[in-house]
């Protein structure tokens, strides 16, 4: 999935090297597994309205979108799909 | 019914047991506990630390996000009469592993997806002999190790009533784990007395009442987040415990549902608070706002005024070493949003030179603080209690210089100039500029080395790391190469946002670097 490479590439140049031991795949929980905290979480939605072109509404900076690659990618796909008002 | 007085921390929660053992005490991972519901699954794990060795004054290690389960583990800890340290959870395992030793803790409570670092810290830290963790219980029956429990079972398996109590006022309550210059954690100790008096002169600045729904993302491993959950127990009122600040929207969205009365947030929640349209959500109910940790720069006041207008805004100055030291008045704000304030009502502060003299306004000095919220030293570590806590006026009794210099104006307002050890406050979190120094000195081929904090206006701080090289030992360092180690040997939010190579450091006479001319 090409969306979720590029998401994990984007992480793993940023955290990976500074959470040794800790297995980042795309169901690793980002927040309790110690991958990125409050302000990588900002950091993390730039880098997606950046990348991807898409505008993320606030209310859906959750875990239900921001909480796995996985989710994360399946989120930005729809974004993507849908059309431009 | 007769009052019992309050003398430890945990008699609080007894406290609302016996007034309203319904009422709801905490929201939080979308659970909704009674105060009664608390004090039983304290008791549990009480029981259970007890019985598994758990002997009056041990250190236990809290080792979670914001939970349920952290809230029940700091009662339950008490109720053991133990001693517990809420630590960070983006501390790496070097430095749990140092704390751990360092405090000889007996045992640990952490998440079940800590299971690989807990066995990690089980091998490194001999005194630790019990392991807790939280999550599903199915998961715990594979392990045959007799020293791991699940903290679930424990809830079944154990009784609900409190073991014996054995603990005096003056006794630790809690270790609160903080860096200092040298980079190494020291551990504040806080006896139950301090804890106690520290919270009551707040509730009754703040005037906290049972009515209050009180909304904090604050880790209870910061004093100002700790503060949030025994003020609001104190009060009988309902605490909304955020795991993170992670999701603002959600956690606005929360305060609306649960008509929160107050929110306490560090300088960068503010300033993403303040990124959202706040007009989406009905906060109509928010009466006070509470900013601690490093300074409210004036344009974020001046925005949060505009934005909240219906709350009053508190600007908090408080240490591990001194909880509650200083608030600026709401009614003060507008007039000098760079001043936070005056001494809380209770307790005294005034500043003093280099040599120790008190001094009048508008000079700089080191901010000394006085009063029962002092704590009484660091764990293990004499030389620096003796640095940081001192005689006071009178015998026995111990005050706090502060390390942190600031000015007072004629009316008695202070101002927070700078850390007289130079720490950089980033997102809330302190970073000791020699820890990330001596990072890098450790790497091949850098000659000298300068931490600076930069102000950055979503952190407050960021670190800057100005870096003369040897290039006769690694004629190839970059910068980029510099960073890259500082990945790997730095927690995040540590690792310079900007790295200098400089042909020098500018040094006064006798060689000492002139930070101020790097920042």
């Amino acid at each position: 999935m090409e969306t979720a490479m590029q998401i994990r590439n984007y992480l793993e140049a940023k955290y990976s090297s500074t959470r040794k031991g800790i297995r980042l795949n795309d169901n690793t929980l980002l927040l309790e597994e110690k991958i990125i905290d409050s302000v990588g979480v900002l950091e993390l939605l730039f880098f997606v309205e950046e990348t991807f072109g898409i505008e993320v509404p606030e209310e859906d900076i959750s875990p239900d979108h921001f909480g796995t690659i996985s989710k994360l990618a399946l989120y930005i796909d729809s974004k993507q799909k849908q059309p431009v008002s | 019914m007769q009052t019992k007085t309050i003398r430890l921390v945990q008699d609080i929660l007894q406290q609302n047991v016996a007034e309203h053992p319904d009422k709801v005490a905490l929201i939080c991972d979308g659970q909704r506990l009674t105060y009664s519901e608390i004090d039983v699954k304290a008791n549990r794990l009480a029981s259970a630390l007890c019985s598994n060795g758990v002997q009056r004054g041990n250190r236990v290690i809290l080792y979670m996000l914001n939970s349920v389960e952290l809230v029940v583990s700091v009662f339950a800890v008490l109720k053991a009469n133990a001693v517990f340290s809420v630590i960070d959870y983006a501390t790496t395992l070097d430095k749990l592993s140092f704390i751990a030793a360092d405090c000889t803790a007996t045992a640990l409570i952490t998440h079940d997806h800590q299971v690989e670092l807990a066995m990690h810290l089980v091998h490194q830290v001999p005194s630790l002999r019990i392991t807790i963790l939280t999550g599903p219980a199915v998961a715990l029956q594979t392990m045959s190790d007799s020293s791991i429990f699940s903290f679930e079972a424990i809830q079944t398996n154990f009784p609900p009533e409190p073991p014996l109590p054995t603990t005096l006022d003056s006794d630790l309550a809690y270790l609160l784990y903080t860096s200092g210059s040298t980079g190494e954690p020291k551990g504040v100790m806080t006896t139950h007395r301090s804890s106690l008096f520290a919270i009551e002169i707040a509730i009754e600045y703040l005037g906290l009442t049972a009515d209050d729904i009180v909304a904090s993302p604050l880790p209870l491993s910061y004093s100002h987040g700790f503060n949030q959950l025994l003020k609001t127990f104190r009060s009988g009122a309902t605490l909304i415990l955020e795991s993170s600040f992670a999701y603002p929207a959600l956690t606005l969205k929360r305060m609306e549902t649960e008509h929160a009365t107050r929110f306490a947030g560090v300088p960068t929640m503010y300033a993403i608070l303040l990124r959202l349209n706040l007009s989406r959500y009905d906060l109509s109910h928010l009466r006070h706002l509470s900013s601690a940790g490093a300074a409210l720069a004036p344009s974020i006041i001046q925005k949060i005024r505009e934005k909240i207008p219906q709350a009053s805004l508190y600007s908090i100055y408080g240490m591990a070493e001194a909880s509650n030291a200083l608030a600026l008045d709401p009614t003060q704000i507008g007039l000098r949003p760079a001043s936070v304030g005056k001494a809380f009502p209770g307790t005294e502060v005034w500043l003093v030179d280099e040599d120790g003299y008190r001094i009048g306004s508008n000079q700089i000095g080191e901010l000394v603080v006085r009063g029962g919220h002092v704590r009484c030293g660091y764990w293990n570590d004499p030389e620096t209690s003796a640095l940081r806590f001192r005689p006071g006026p009178l015998p026995g009794e111990i005050v706090c210089y502060s390390g942190d210099m600031f000015r007072m104006d004629e009316e008695g307002f202070l101002y927070f100039v700078s850390r007289a050890d130079e720490i950089i406050k980033s997102g809330g979190k302190k970073i000791a500029p020699k820890e990330v120094e001596n990072i890098l000195y450790s790497l091949n081929g850098v000659l000298e080395v300068a931490v600076v904090g930069v102000p950055d206006p979503l952190l407050g701080q960021v670190v800057k790391a100005c870096v003369v090289l040897d290039q006769r030992l690694d004629p190839s360092l970059t910068a980029q190469d510099i960073l890259d180690y500082c990945h790997q040997t730095l927690e995040e939010f540590m690792v310079p946002r900007q790295i200098e190579i400089r042909a020098s450091l500018p040094k006064t006479p006798s060689g000492k670097i002139i930070k101020t001319d790097l920042a």
